[in-house]
């Protein structure tokens, strides 16, 4: 067996391979299919300060590879998470990640401040570009550069686990925004949320999600998050967590030409529980049969 | 640790049988034998038509039979996905998640059953049905659909046929039928189940709860995941004073019609 174990911010992982915010709950469902001991790490729901009921459903529709989602942040609030969901995840020895969301940089410094206190969180990944939720001018946290150092800098100085600040594709320049976020503090980024995108049904000339607009995952933004993490990577020195259309291996291997130091599996487990568990198997068959000794021989090693 | 307990499985089954059935259906049994261990009517299963490639989401499938390590599904080629489906071989492989979903509740004493169906609804209903009769619990079925060509009734015992157009049985909706059944019922040990399109499901409980009747409904919805993960699939309910999300996956299919609260 190859040595897949990575370490990124400090955090020890057995294997490079994550959950994705938002399509593996808080462990519970995933742990009825399979042994989350076996993962690198999990990063759980987006998690607000008061419980949210979420948008209307509709909220997804197939697309060509892909997916989209409206789900609006649904979750119970940090309470419920510290208090029903984190003593659960206690059990697995699994570096956990708690995804926080925020209407102002308040709301997220207060997260982090809770988070902190609380027992079995490795890290948190701060959301700034959920497109789910309605911000000032209807776009992304992320999308102002003020914005995302503010609220960085505000979860970093009350946190005190390693944080992970999640951006979006969608921003006029992505190496200033990955080197806004590092400036501020972050100890790593992940990349990258959904695209926003819209689907109408012909039948009825109505949109299908009721939110009108969803967040694009799976196979089809791959591209997208390849040329991101690329991009960040030749901006900034912090690791980075590659995901966006992650389904096998090989999927993995690219983000992992790309800069990343570990990997984040979404969408294909929907339609695939077992995916995490045939990238760890692939992973290994692919770093045994290339001699190579560790993750960080390919991490970024793109050859131009 | 706590002992895990993982019952939920995947895996790649092999198709038994295909077979186009009363209705325009297609029947098909797969060899699944954990799931048919397990299964319980009104849980589901989610199947992959193609390994890879589009369709890129699983398809949620009623139960309509399983024991003897096999699992049975009912279904109507009514798109891309159930369109592949109903070309596939015996012998071929595809991958199925499963049991899901929180099946129909039975409860002790009870003693008459109505069930409801429309459409695919009647999967479901028969893998209900047999287990009823097993149980040696009186048990009335009404089955509606829009015309003759469109229904499903092998497996049961006198139905009650209801068509929109006339061509079999009563004319009109299901809720006429039900509406008879329910009114000699006492209702402390008496109970409606049903599985069909939402207008009907929420004009069964209408019914049903005119008489006190307890009844369960098997809703639906788009699901990206199956399992519960993805809060995709969720539907209205009554929470406190308020309402709530709850996942049609995962919280149920099936609820007690008095917790949802119908989009008109
Ligand atoms: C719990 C549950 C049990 C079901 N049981 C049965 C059954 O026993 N027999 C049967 O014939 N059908 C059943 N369905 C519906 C079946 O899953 C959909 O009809 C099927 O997914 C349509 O797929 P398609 O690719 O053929 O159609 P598409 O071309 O994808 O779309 C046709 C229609 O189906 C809807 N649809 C598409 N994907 C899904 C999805 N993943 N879940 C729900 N609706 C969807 C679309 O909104 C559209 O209106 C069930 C659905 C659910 C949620
Ligand atoms: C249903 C769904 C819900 C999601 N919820 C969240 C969330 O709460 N917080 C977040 O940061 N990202 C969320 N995401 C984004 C994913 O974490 C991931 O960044 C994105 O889906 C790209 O990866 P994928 O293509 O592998 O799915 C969600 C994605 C999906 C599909
Ligand atoms: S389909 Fe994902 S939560 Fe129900």
């Amino acid at each position: 067996m190859a040595d897949l174990s990575v370490k990124i911010a400090g955090i020890k992982m057995k294997n490079p391979v994550m959950l994705a915010s938002g399509t593996c709950g808080f462990g519970e469902e995933f742990s009825r299919v399979f042994d989350l001991n076996l993962l690198g790490g999990i990063i759980v729901k987006g998690t607000t300060l008061k419980p949210r009921a979420g948008n209307k459903p509709p909220r997804a529709a197939e697309t060509p590879y892909g997916m989209l989602n409206s789900i609006g942040l649904q979750n119970p609030g940090v309470e419920a998470v510290i208090n029903e969901k984190l003593p659960f995840l206690r059990q697995f020895d699994l570096p956990v990640f708690v995804n926080i969301a925020g209407n102002s940089k308040e709301e997220y410094a207060e997260l982090a401040r809770l988070l902190g206190k609380a027992k079995g969180v490795s890290a948190l990944e701060v959301n700034i570009s959920c497109p789910n939720v309605k911000h000032k001018n209807s776009g992304l946290f992320c999308q102002d550069l003020g914005d995302v150092y503010a609220i960085t800098k505000a979860v970093k100085r009350k946190s005190r686990v390693p944080v992970f600040v999640k951006l979006s594709a969608e921003v006029s320049d992505f190496k200033e925004t990955a080197r806004a976020a590092a400036r501020a503090g972050a100890d790593g980024l992940s990349l990258i949320n959904t695209l926003r995108g819209m689907a109408i049904d012909i039948k009825t000339g109505k949109p299908k999600l009721a939110n009108v607009i969803g967040g694009l995952s799976g196979p089809a933004i791959k591209p997208v998050g390849i040329r991101a993490v690329y991009e960040a990577f030749s901006a900034v020195k912090i690791p980075i967590i590659g995901m966006g259309g992650i389904a096998s291996a090989e999927d993995a291997v690219e983000y992992l030409f790309a800069g990343a130091s570990a990997v984040a599996v979404g969408t294909a487990s929907f339609y695939d529980p077992l995916t995490p568990f045939k990238i760890i198997k692939g992973l290994n068959k692919y770093f045994e049969d290339n001699s190579f000794d560790s993750v960080s021989v390919i991490r970024g090693r793109v050859s131009l | 640790m706590k002992k895990q307990k993982f019952n939920i499985n995947v895996s790649d089954a092999v198709i038994l049988s295909v077979k186009e059935t009363d209705g325009g259906y297609f029947r098909m049994k797969l060899a699944a034998p954990v799931i048919a261990r397990t299964a319980k009517p009104g849980q589901f299963i989610s199947l992959k038509v193609n390994a890879s490639g589009m369709p890129l989401i699983r398809r949620p499938m009623g139960i309509f039979s399983a024991g003897k390590g096999c699992v049975e599904i009912l279904f109507k080629a009514a798109g891309k996905g159930t369109e592949i489906l109903s070309k596939k071989k015996k012998g071929e492989i595809i991958s199925v998640l499963g049991p899901l979903g929180n099946g129909f509740t039975v409860r002790e004493g009870l003693r008459h059953a109505v069930l409801v169906a429309g459409g695919y609804g009647v999967s479901p209903v028969a893998f209900l049905y047999r287990e009823l009769k097993r149980r040696k619990i009186n048990t009335t079925v009404i089955i509606g659909a829009k015309n003759k060509k469109l229904l499903y009734k092998e497996g049961f015992k006198s139905p009650k046929i209801t068509t929109e157009d006339g061509s079999r049985g009563f004319k009109g909706l299901v809720t006429g039928q039900l509406d008879k059944a329910c009114a000699g019922l006492s209702c402390g040990t008496s109970a409606v189940y049903a599985c069909g399109p939402v207008p009907m499901l929420k004009a069964v409980a209408q019914v049903s709860e005119k008489h006190g009747i307890e009844c369960q409904v098997s809703m639906e919805s788009m699901m990206a995941c199956g399992i519960g993960v993805c809060l995709s699939c969720v539907c209205s309910v009554k929470e406190g004073m308020g309402t709530g999300y709850k996942r049609i996956c995962a919280d149920g299919p099936v609820f007690d019609s008095r917790e949802i609260v119908w989009r008109t």
